[in-house]
């Protein structure tokens, strides 16, 4: 995964994620998309296997790319929870 | 959140997990099927064929044989130590040998390595009359799902929405949705309707029910009301032999989690420099 700024502003970031997919990318935007600072968060892949590009707007108050950031951590959280369940599991 | 198993087994499973949203679940299904690497046959090196297949359609169809994955064991080729050359570390070999007359099986394929070895051994690969011959020198590689099929470990994975099924004041027990219902989830239980015990997880959210009690004349709205729950999911995950499926779904959701930390590493790479990035 390689990341490619494009656009940088106290409100805005445009970045392009290479080697991604809907996979990852559509948990990632989703789960942006639950902070109450954000004001749009959405990916767009142009062509079939193109990179996608991630769009992220806040309100002001957040930096865009620390937005980013805690949206990673709360989805590694949730695997985390996960991954400990199934090793309950006998 | 939790996960609920129904059942596991060492090729399937059904299990519910909430709660999650839905590109969570969607992410998860996704990884399942596509990011979980697994081994299968890719380079088939021929050295007599007198079948009645071509070359290409043999190794076409060896390469869909699933292989017993040790994921400890392998790494994949790009990432090798011996860069790509091929070593034991990055590839398993099979060698098969077979003259007809008779059908060649998937058990016809000698491993190098004997914990790596076709999933199961009655695959029919190829049918052979007198005088026929095929002997083959096969790798099996490391990779994805989304590289090709035949990496796939999964041969079902879906989810669906855990129903709801709610029954109004107004039932009066007639059970015209009991005789509708495809999956006998319903009941009659003294003057109402209710669902069988154990059941609920059996709807497959149709609405019949629904419509059955409307045509029973019992107003405009009808007493059962079937809906979803929505962030609770039952996933149904079937392997094809190559992985037990408890690493099929602990895998899955390391990719993600994996994609989550790199992603994370990146940023904190970007914003961690002095401010020299790219403005358009």
């Amino acid at each position: 995964m390689n990341i490619k700024l494009l656009e940088l502003e106290k409100d805005k970031a445009r970045l392009i994620v290479q080697g991604e997919g809907h996979t990852f990318m559509n948990t990632l935007t989703d789960e942006i998309l639950k902070d109450p600072d954000v004001d749009v968060a959405r990916y767009v892949i142009e062509f079939q296997f193109s990179d996608p590009e991630l769009l992220v707007t806040t309100n002001g108050k957040k930096d865009p790319l620390d937005v980013i950031r805690d949206a990673c951590t709360r989805t590694s959280g949730y695997c985390d929870e996960l991954l400990s369940l199934m090793e309950k599991q006998e | 959140m939790d996960i609920i198993f129904n059942r596991l087994d060492e090729n399937s499973c059904r299990f519910q997990i909430g709660p999650v949203n839905t590109a969570f679940a969607n992410s998860f299904r996704r990884a399942m099927i596509g990011e979980v690497p697994t081994l299968a046959i890719e380079d088939v090196r021929i050295y007599d064929n007198t079948s009645a297949l071509f070359d290409e359609i043999l190794a076409h169809r060896i390469g869909l044989i699933p292989i017993t994955t040790d994921l400890s064991g392998y790494v994949k080729r790009e990432e090798c130590s011996c860069n790509g050359e091929g070593c034991p570390a990055c590839r398993a070999m099979f060698t098969m040998s077979v003259e007809g007359p008779g059908m060649v099986y998937s058990r016809d394929l000698i491993p190098e390595d004997p914990a790596t070895i076709p999933a199961y051994d009655n695959i029919p690969i190829v049918k052979l009359t007198k005088d026929q011959k095929v002997v083959v020198e096969a790798h099996a590689i490391l990779s994805t799902g989304k590289m090709h099929a035949k990496w796939q470990p999964t041969t079902a994975c879906g989810y669906k929405n855990y129903p709801l099924i709610t029954i109004g004041e107004a039932c009066d027990g007639c059970g015209q949705c009991v005789e509708e219902c495809p999956r006998v989830v319903l009941e009659v239980h003294g003057a109402r309707v209710k669902v069988v015990p154990g059941r609920i997880e059996e709807c497959s959210l149709c609405g019949l029910c629904e419509k059955a009690c409307l045509g029973s004349g019992i107003g405009e709205e009808p007493a059962i009301k079937v809906s979803f729950e929505k962030k609770r999911y039952i996933f149904v995950v079937e392997g094809d032999g190559s992985l037990p499926v408890k690493q099929i779904i602990v895998h899955g959701l390391q990719f993600i989690k994996d994609q989550s930390e790199e992603l994370k590493e990146r940023i904190g790479e970007i914003s961690g420099g002095t401010g020299d990035e790219k403005q358009e």
